[in-house]
């Protein structure tokens, strides 16, 4: 909603009113009539045996009038049920809540179009790169196929729900003012992370330094926390994603050059301003639109989050889809060695018969390593 | 600052066709074009029957389809040009009444708010088939009134003695100090809204009539203004006791249950003109005899806490 200056539209009388929201909420209430009890300011948090009977009475009562609110809140909103659409009812077609709320697991070209997904830039400012996307010019702009964007877009909802089904670990990255609750929505529904911050440089290529504090988890098919980890965890180096999802690539040059010499796979969004080779599966549409940025990542999310159940259904029946890192199996291996090591060193000690170095050759010999380590340590 | 509206030349209204020859589901009046109809408000939906039968009891089939099809549909065709394209888009009614009412520009956009809602408020609370009153409800109409026939007296009369158009209503209004429900009939002329929210607008008293001449006029009318500039809380003018009274928050001390519109196009062509026999009384009487008590009941609110400041 546009709050317009009231003042200045229906004459002088009101022009000292401001059009806020406050003025909005003041005719609603009976503020005519002031309440016996003035709300007094909240007072900071003091230790009690430093405050004094008033400001405890003070205290009590502002607890008191909060407690009544959730009570007066439900009646309020009965009330108001009942009376509100009394006379003529609104039907509003868009509300910007409710691709974050509903998040649409597929894009038509009408949800395209009225998400203004296919208006590209001034035609000055083009990237030839990009002529294989664009349909056409119309009042100066580009104007980007909406049959181009929704095949793209199919392509890229593929690529992460297969990342999700194999267990890779997808990261959704948006950085422009309003694009938070949209990359942080996309990772919720595919269990991944997000980034609304810069990015730090180096974040990648040099993960050691910056990511150090970062806290790694050890979980097996069901996503469940598996024990006795705790030394690898320690030692091993930072995770990288295995797929970067960029709502605004034309910002975001450095994450995404660090993602090529780490040949992590990035989707981007990409406008008829912006380089195509700057990502690996190019979504070309309307990066200055949010509500393009939030039918884009609602589709994305819900493909992240398809593949994610895909990954437990199956695991559920034994199929696992991704396999034990190289380091971890490293790992395992490396302390059953030890481990056996020092059966033998035991037994040599105290004359019996050696225990034999084990190979891991599987994951199921891994997860018979762990329960014997387990068993053996009480955990 | 100012965007400039782009005004669509105005559809020529279609006129009352014969009632005969159109169907009672299609409205007589269709709604006019507007640069932006996603914000415009659509006609509520009442009880089918009411279509094809009239209210029984109280209004013919013909009469019904003008003063609610025709009448709402005209009155939100009116409503959606003057929101077309403001802020008052997509704003709810009682939204745009309590927003509105306090200022003499938006004087239209109240009145055609206002009576949207008072209108459909009217039929939603007529019953199909006779209601009768539930036996909580019937209590505390008692406590309040005496019996349950001088409520239905002092409606009937009340509206009898309205010279001009609007809405008698039975209201309930929460005193805060006794934590109290009382209740009241309450009379608005034209577009008069009871809710305290839009006291500005409430329109209890025709002012001719209530103020006299001269110079005690004079102070008559400044004592309206001043009562009406503070609301229902009631102001201690000098000389006079301050009654003890403290709203409820949200402006929820008043709450509409019940009312009955007056508005001659609502009875005159089955009731005729005649005040005196037939008329205004043969109706409210009428009308008596058809209200859904049930929703009033609803609307009451009996047995839920009411809210405290």
């Amino acid at each position: 909603m546009i709050i317009r200056n009231i003042g200045l539209r229906h004459g002088r009388q009101v022009i000292a009113a401001s059009a806020s929201p406050s003025c909005c909420v003041r005719a609603l209430s009976t503020s005519a009539a002031k309440s016996a009890t003035t709300t007094p300011r909240a007072p900071t948090n003091v230790p009690s045996f430093f405050t004094t009977p008033e400001q405890r009475a003070r205290q009590e009562a502002i607890k008191a009038e909060i407690d009544k609110v959730p009570d007066n809140f439900k009646e309020f909103r009965s009330i108001q049920k009942k009376t509100v659409k009394m006379g003529g009812e609104t039907h509003p077609r868009h509300l910007p809540d409710e691709m974050l709320k509903y998040p649409p697991h597929d894009a038509t070209l009408e949800m395209l179009m009225a998400a203004q997904a296919h208006m590209g830039h001034n035609t000055s400012l083009w990237n030839p790169a990009n002529q294989r996307y664009i349909y056409g010019v119309r009042e100066g702009i580009h104007i980007i196929a909406l049959e181009t964007i929704a095949a793209h877009l199919r392509r890229a909802a593929k690529v992460v729900e297969e990342v999700a089904y194999h267990g890779g670990l997808i990261l959704f990255v948006g950085t422009r003012k309003g694009q938070t609750p949209i990359v942080v929505r996309a990772a919720e529904l595919a269990g991944g992370c997000h980034l609304f911050q810069q990015w730090t440089p180096g974040t990648i290529t040099n993960r050691d330094q910056i990511l150090a504090q970062g806290k790694l988890r050890m979980v097996d098919e069901l996503d469940r926390d598996v024990p006795g980890f705790d030394d690898h965890i320690q030692d091993c180096r930072p995770v990288i994603p295995d797929l970067v999802v960029c709502l605004n690539p034309l910002e975001n040059y450095p994450m995404l050059h660090e993602c090529g010499l780490a040949n992590v796979p990035t989707i981007g969004i990409i406008d008829t301003n912006a380089d195509p080779t700057w990502v690996t599966y190019q979504i070309p549409a309307n990066d200055d639109s949010l509500r393009a940025m939030a039918l884009i990542g609602a589709v994305l999310g819900r493909a992240g989050q398809r593949g994610q159940e895909r990954r437990y259904a199956d695991a559920e029946e034994g199929i696992i889809s991704w396999e034990t890192p190289s380091e971890v199996r490293r790992f395992v291996q490396n302390t059953l060695a030890a481990k056996a090591q020092e059966k033998k060193d035991q037994a040599r000690e105290s004359l019996e018969p050696d225990g034999g170095r084990e190979m891991i050759e599987s994951d199921a010999d891994i997860k018979k390593a762990i329960k014997e380590l387990t068993e053996e340590e009480g955990l | 600052m100012f965007r400039p509206r782009l005004r669509l030349p105005r559809a020529p209204q279609i006129g009352l066709t014969a009632p005969s020859s159109s169907s009672s589901s299609s409205p007589f009046l269709r709604p006019l074009p507007l640069t932006c109809s996603r914000g415009a408000h659509n006609m509520p939906k009442l009880r089918e029957e009411f279509s094809k039968d009239g209210v029984p009891g109280l209004l013919s089939k013909n009469a019904f389809s003008i003063s609610w099809h025709e009448y709402q549909q005209s009155i939100l065709n009116g409503l959606n040009q003057v929101i077309d394209g403001t802020e008052w888009e997509n704003k709810d009614i009682k939204h745009i009444i309590l927003n509105s009412a306090r200022q003499p520009e938006s004087a239209v956009l109240f009145n055609y708010a206002s009576m949207a809602h008072n209108n459909h408020f009217f039929f939603e609370q007529l019953a199909y088939k006779p209601v009768e009153m539930p036996a909580d409800l019937e209590l505390v109409l008692t406590q309040s009134f005496g019996s349950i026939e001088t409520l239905r007296n002092q409606m009937i009369l009340t509206a009898r003695s309205m010279f001009g158009p609007g809405f008698v209503w039975l209201v309930k209004v929460t005193n805060q100090v006794g934590r109290t429900h009382t209740f009241k009939v309450l009379a608005t002329y034209h577009a008069g809204s009871p809710y305290s929210g839009a006291h500005w607008r409430r329109q209890e008293v025709e002012i001719p009539s209530a103020i006299k001449n001269g110079d005690d006029g004079i102070d008559e009318g400044r004592k309206y203004l001043a009562n009406s500039a503070y609301g229902s809380g009631g102001r201690k003018t000098p000389g006079e006791v301050k009654k003890p009274y403290a709203p409820a928050p949200g402006g929820t001390d008043v709450t509409p249950l019940l009312c009955l519109n007056t508005w001659e196009h609502v009875w005159i062509m089955d009731y005729g003109v005649d005040s005196t026999e037939g008329g205004l009384k043969q109706y409210a009487q009428e009308w008596w005899k058809v209200i859904d008590w049930e929703k009033v009941r609803n609307h009451a609110r009996l047995h839920t806490k009411p809210m405290q400041a």
